[in-house]
């Protein structure tokens, strides 16, 4: 069980939230034990002044902290962008905060005591999450990179094909020829790196850039 | 006439004397009156009659000894009249005239002495039945022993006591003492000592009793516990007095005021006082369940994570001993911290008689801060402790002047529910003042009523849940300890609750 609530986790950083030192000092040795890279942090304060690392991050963040409520805290990271999933430890797991926080997106919810394997693999389940937001913005900035290098007419094109017009109705619509507008459709397919229309369709829906208001014409 | 019955034996022995003697002052009598008429000393010997009143006085009759009186002269008359029937008046008789005058002051004197001894029997019948009839157990003891004990130089020591009881015997007791002790009747008292009575504090109160008599003093009072034929406890004050006339202690009158249902009362009362307060105490502890859990939870949550996290660190194929170490180390410690915490509300929770000791009131103040820190944290209060070190120390009892000080700051934390969180702020102070200290504490929430000592009082609240108690048991405890407490406003916002404390030095001299 250990050994494989190990091999699943893989490299990454846990940040820890707690302003009791032995709980934070406790899960350090427990996510260093399983290889972990650990940063310990007593308030948020301390944490957002903290260097964020690449890599896979996850945080685990005691729900009471003095001064401030740590499902605020998880919102207001929320609110800022900072969408590093959230781990909840608590020593009063009551159940309106329970659905408050894992309505916002907390991994899991882990009452004081926490077991250990529970408490890695919802590490492990952090992480991952993680890791695919990384890889999901990642194939994003790749598409948006693609999509940079179309000109200007080539992005009118992909506009209103993705919208749905045919050919035609985009030559017309472009006052141009239908030629002109297979070529262009063409040079989009290639330098977007789509396998079909679907895939472009995909892409656009990505980056935002489909054509709301030709398709709002066309019903 | 009961008292006479008392006196029975005494008097029937009178009786038997009384007869005797008035047949020799019969004899006496007819004696003097033969000489008299048949010698030739004409008239002097009249004068042997005095004597015979003498004789009278004994019989304590006023009218026999007119009588006797009466007789006499006329008897020294008629004598004269045989004698010298038809002479005039002679040397016979100026001789009978000063006879006749010296029994007539005779009987005067006679009369007189036994008016004195009325009086002093009629005192001492007094004495008795007050002695007999009264509802205050009383006794007299012969203490001769103890006191040429004393005068020989010895001191109280336990032998001593022991030796002086055991000759301390009593003369006379009434039944009212007779009952105390557990006896059926008072003879069973007199003629024995009260040894068998004596507990080692009834012994102490004896020596001390023995000191102050040997120090010259004639009464004493002192308080003890006896222990009756029964085998109840008895506690008793003893009142003693040594009658100037009386020497040597031979007859020391004791009296004795049975106060064993009072103390029993007192003890009642103190009982209930305190169970009141212990059952304040576990309430006020109540409130305060979810931080103590949570408390007792953190450390063990620590403990458990290194303790799993210590067996990761040894299944790993380069097990790593440092960090195995290290966790092993914070286990330990761990465990340490949750121990002191339950150790703190174990110490609240006990439910035993106050003990007075001297405390210093910084670590008690910062002990009760550190059992309330994460009660007030998670009402974002942030206290403030300004207390001197090096303040006096007072006399008390340490859990229930905690109980105080944990209810007042409680109160303090309660009051500031609507001051913003940001404002939140708890002082404790304390400085010295007319020999002890005076601790205030401090809040800024929204103050008291203008009815301040109405806040005292048992079954007043201003909380949803209050039981209205935990001020009343505070005043109640401040005040068993010799001290005050008191609420005002701040001229600044929020309340000061004050609680003053005599100083342990100043409790000492005042005992």
């Amino acid at each position: 069980m250990t050994d494989v609530a190990e091999m699943e986790i893989g490299d990454g950083c846990v940040f820890v939230i707690d302003d009791d030192a032995e709980v934070r000092g406790s899960l350090g040795s427990l996510f260093r034990s399983a290889g972990l890279d650990v940063a310990l942090h007593e308030n948020p304060a301390e944490f957002l002044k903290a260097e964020q690392p690449g890599g896979a991050a996850c945080l685990v963040l005691d729900i009471r902290l003095p001064g401030i409520n740590g499902l605020d805290f998880q919102e207001r990271l929320t609110a800022e962008g900072k969408d590093i999933p959230v781990i909840f430890i608590t020593g009063h797991g009551d159940i309106p905060m329970t659905v408050r926080g894992m309505r916002l997106g907390a991994v899991d919810f882990l009452p004081k005591p926490f077991d250990d394997d529970q408490m890695l693999r919802a590490v492990a389940t952090a992480l991952a999450r993680d890791r695919d937001r990384q890889a999901g913005a990642e194939t994003i900035a790749a598409i948006k990179e693609n999509y940079e290098r179309l000109t200007p007419r080539e992005r009118e094109v992909l506009g209103l094909v993705v919208a749905g017009l045919m050919n035609k109705q985009v030559a017309a619509k472009l006052v141009l020829s239908e030629i002109t507008v297979k070529i262009h459709r063409g040079n989009v397919m290639r330098k977007m790196e789509a396998q079909s229309l679907a895939d472009l369709v995909r892409m656009a829906e990505m980056l935002g850039v489909r054509d709301e208001t030709i398709c709002r014409f066309k019903i | 006439m009961s008292d006479d019955l008392r006196l029975d034996p005494i008097t029937r022995r009178g009786n038997l004397a009384g007869l005797t003697q008035s047949a020799a002052m019969i004899a006496l009598t007819t004696g003097i009156f033969a000489l008299d008429v048949l010698s030739p000393l004409q008239g002097a010997v009249a004068v042997l009659y005095t004597s015979v009143v003498f004789i009278s006085i004994r019989a304590e009759s006023r009218k026999m000894t007119v009588a006797v009186g009466l007789t006499c002269g006329l008897l020294a008359i008629a004598a004269y009249w045989i004698s010298h029937e038809a002479e005039a008046l002679s040397s016979a008789a100026v001789r009978l005239a000063v006879s006749l005058v010296a029994i007539a002051i005779t009987t005067l004197i006679a009369i007189l002495h036994q008016v004195a001894a009325e009086r002093q029997r009629n005192a001492d019948a007094r004495y008795k039945a007050l002695f007999y009839a009264s509802a205050v157990p009383t006794w007299e003891g012969d203490w001769s022993t103890a006191y040429v004990l004393l005068q020989e130089g010895h001191g109280t020591t336990e032998e001593f006591i022991d030796l002086a009881a055991s000759h301390a015997v009593i003369g006379d007791a009434n039944q009212a003492a007779a009952a105390l002790f557990g006896l059926r009747c008072r003879d069973d008292l007199i003629g024995r000592t009260l040894t068998p009575f004596h507990t080692p504090a009834s012994k102490a109160a004896l020596g001390r009793i023995l000191q102050a008599l040997g120090a010259g003093e004639t009464e004493v009072e002192d308080e003890a516990r006896f222990v009756t034929a029964l085998g109840d406890h008895v506690d008793l004050v003893l009142r003693l007095a040594v009658s100037p006339q009386c020497r040597e202690w031979r007859q020391v009158l004791v009296m004795a005021i049975d106060v064993t249902e009072r103390n029993q009362a007192q003890a009642r009362l103190a009982q209930a006082q305190a169970q009141l307060t212990h059952v304040s105490r576990i309430t006020t502890l109540g409130q305060l369940t979810a931080s103590i859990a949570h408390e007792v939870n953190q450390p063990l949550s620590a403990l458990i994570t290194y303790a799993k996290s210590g067996k990761r660190w040894l299944a790993r194929e380069a097990p790593d001993a440092r960090e195995v170490a290290d966790c092993l180390d914070r286990v330990v410690a761990n465990g340490a911290r949750a121990a002191d915490v339950i150790a703190r509300i174990r110490t609240l929770t006990r439910r035993a008689d106050p003990i007075k000791e001297d405390i210093n009131l910084l670590p008690l103040v910062e002990e009760t801060v550190e059992l309330l820190r994460r009660e007030l944290n998670s009402h974002d209060v942030t206290v403030d402790l300004s207390i001197s070190p090096v303040l006096p120390k007072f006399l008390g009892d340490r859990i229930q002047i905690q109980q105080v000080i944990m209810n007042l700051m409680l109160n303090a934390q309660q009051a500031m529910a609507q001051t913003p969180s940001e404002q939140r702020l708890l002082q404790v102070n304390a400085d010295c003042s007319s020999g002890g200290i005076t601790v205030h504490v401090r809040d800024n929430g929204i103050g008291i009523g203008n009815e301040s000592e109405g806040l005292f009082n048992p079954f007043v609240t201003t909380k949803n849940d209050g039981m209205g108690m935990g001020l009343a048991i505070c005043r109640s405890i401040v005040e068993n300890h010799g001290g005050s407490l008191s609420a005002t406003n701040h001229p600044d916002g929020g309340a000061v609750f004050s609680f003053y404390l005599p100083s342990a030095e100043q409790v000492e001299t005042a005992a």
